[in-house]
């Protein structure tokens, strides 16, 4: 069974404005990484918001390994389910690890219930992923942006959910975190996660991904394997502006250049 | 180390108890306060059990509840300008007692004014107020709360100068209690806010973690799996029942509930399972100590205790401002 089912689905932020997703339709399978690629206010983010549960759609189908966001406990939801988004900056300053073990909040069993050694040793697994233990008691604030970047990731990863939306995962990164990030979600997607990310960079959607959606004015213009979909006509029909593509036989995926 | 300083903290409360008992009018020796309070058997004993220790009680229970409903406030909002008074229960309950010192006066309704019941009616019928009128497709969102309790507060503001301007005769009276005064206490007054404070405090304690998930931001806390509308609106209504039966019986104490939670944050951190056990205590030391500077500075005339927290509380403000701008 398909971990996520979109059919033509539309959405607006207010009855005023036009539809900010107008009738998408995406499959994503177990095991698959998806990159949603496209030009800025294409959507991509608010089409991973509405399959994180956040944003209620105007119309159409909306499937979470098999069931209704809208009808589901966001506790249950959130087992099923995680979102790193790219807006997260705490009010608060926080230590890692205070921040991480909020991301086990739907293990929790309740009123005053505690941590228990389940939840320290998923924090720990998941600081272990992003190569973060070394500043697990450093507060969220006196670290780099990329680091900022991985424990938001590790947060998520600690939620131990079967599927993964990532808004700009390598946004604002120096190549070497672009790397180390990049790694980590390989290595997620091969343990069997399911992967849907929003992408900017489109050689790192093309490395990683098995699944491109290619996204203009809220609507996925292109949906396929990276074969299958891109081309220079498809690339030109949705970012407006000439690109070229190069194989090159000692890297395995093509390369555009802009 | 943090569980020294957490009972550093609960000790020093329990000092500043015993030695503000001491201060008032008269001031009443340590030995004599020592043996009221625990023998029994001092010439001072009715003073200190009728007088001091309600008094001294009560204003350890307001800066408590005040600094524990401030501090939630502004981690629900994630925002640190926030104080207790955000959904204008603090105007609502100025119109109130204002309304009822004027039906003491032209009616002689003075059953009204005693039980502070209207100054607790209106103060929850503002916090009410803000809440329907910030409601948008069953959400609260944040802005939209804030905006609705300025102008929910400006139009019970406005109210009260209204009848304040009608009623001439008990302008000082009235004065007095909008910068709030902890004079006249008596155990009768103790129980209501004791027992919500108590009530809020545990269940804030049991929400402690979706507190803190949701001072992440919103969407982060959804994200979690916090029912970010159940948690606002419990503890939105929950908070300002609190506010609403501190300020009817001690008026509108201003900046214990804001200045507190910045200053525990500093000493303790932002873990809401320790900052709402720490920003009472700490608010209630504030508060006991305040009081009793309130009634010893001008004795034996006593100075509003709003007037007092505010000339402590907005220099300690702008030097925890200074030192969050150079520590970057």
């Amino acid at each position: 069974m398909a971990e996520i089912v979109l059919k033509d689905v539309f959405f607006r932020y207010s009855p005023k404005n036009n539809f900010a997703i107008s009738g998408v339709t995406l499959k994503v399978d177990k095991g698959d990484f998806v990159a949603l690629l496209g030009p800025n206010g294409c959507g991509k983010t608010t089409l991973l918001r509405i399959m994180a549960g956040l944003l209620p759609v105007s119309s159409g189908l909306v499937r979470i390994d098999g069931k209704d966001p809208a009808k589901m406990k966001r506790k249950q939801f959130s087992k099923i389910i995680g979102f790193v988004t790219q807006d997260f900056a705490p009010v608060y300053n926080y230590t890692v690890a205070q921040i991480v073990l909020t991301g086990r909040l739907p293990y929790s069993r309740g009123f005053f219930s505690t941590w228990s050694k389940d939840d320290i040793d998923a924090v720990r697994n998941a600081l272990d992923k992003v190569d973060g233990i070394k500043f697990m008691n450093s507060f969220f604030y006196n670290l780099s942006t990329g680091e900022q970047k991985r424990v938001a990731i590790a947060r998520i990863l600690s939620q131990n959910t079967p599927i993964l939306l990532l808004d700009e995962p390598t946004a604002h990164l120096d190549p070497g975190h672009v790397i180390k990030i990049k790694n980590l979600l390989k290595s997620l997607n091969e343990e069997g996660k399911t992967l849907v990310a929003a992408f900017h960079d489109i050689n790192t959607a093309l490395e990683l991904c098995n699944k491109l959606a290619l996204m203009k004015e809220g609507k996925i213009l292109f949906c396929g394997t990276p074969e299958q979909v891109m081309n220079i006509e498809n690339l030109e029909a949705v970012y407006d502006v000439q690109l070229s593509i190069i194989n090159d036989p000692k890297i395995k995926h093509p390369i555009v250049i802009y | 180390m943090r569980k020294l300083r957490f009972l550093s903290v609960a000790l020093f409360l329990l000092v500043a108890i015993i030695i503000c008992v001491s201060f008032g009018g008269t001031k009443i020796p340590f030995a004599e306060v020592m043996k009221s309070i625990f023998l029994r058997n001092s010439s001072w004993k009715d003073i200190i059990w009728n007088i001091r220790l309600p008094r001294v009680i009560m204003s350890v229970i307001a800066g408590a509840g005040l600094a524990t409903v401030g501090s939630v406030f502004q981690g629900l909002l994630r925002n640190p300008l926030i104080d207790p008074y955000l959904l204008g229960v603090s105007s609502g309950a100025s119109f109130g007692t204002v309304l009822s010192l004027f039906l003491v006066d032209a009616f002689g309704l003075h059953l009204l004014h005693r039980m502070s019941l209207l100054s607790f009616t209106f103060s929850i019928l503002a916090a009410f107020m803000t809440l329907v009128l910030s409601r948008r497709n069953g959400i609260t969102p944040i802005t939209e709360l804030i905006l609705s309790g300025v102008l929910v507060s400006i139009l019970f503001s406005s109210a009260t100068i209204l009848v304040m301007m009608v009623l001439r005769k008990n302008i000082t009276h009235a004065y007095v209690w909008l910068f709030g005064t902890l004079s006249g206490i008596t155990w009768k007054e103790i129980p209501l806010p004791l027992l919500s404070i108590i009530g809020f405090t545990l269940i804030c304690l049991g929400l402690a973690q979706q507190l803190n998930a949701i001072s992440l931001g919103e969407n982060q806390a959804k994200i979690s799996g916090v029912n970010v509308e159940a948690v606002k609106i419990l503890i939105y209504t929950l908070g300002s029942f609190v506010t609403a039966t501190i300020v009817s019986v001690c008026g509108v104490i201003g900046f214990v509930g804001l200045v507190t939670p910045h200053m525990v944050r500093r000493l303790f951190g932002n873990d809401h399972r320790v900052l709402i056990v720490t920003s009472a205590l700490t608010g209630g030391i504030l508060l006991c100590i305040c009081d009793t500077l309130a009634r010893t500075v001008i004795r034996p005339s006593e100075i509003p205790i709003g007037v007092i927290t505010a000339f402590i509380g907005a220099p300690v403000m702008f030097v925890l401002m200074k030192r969050s701008d150079s520590s970057g």
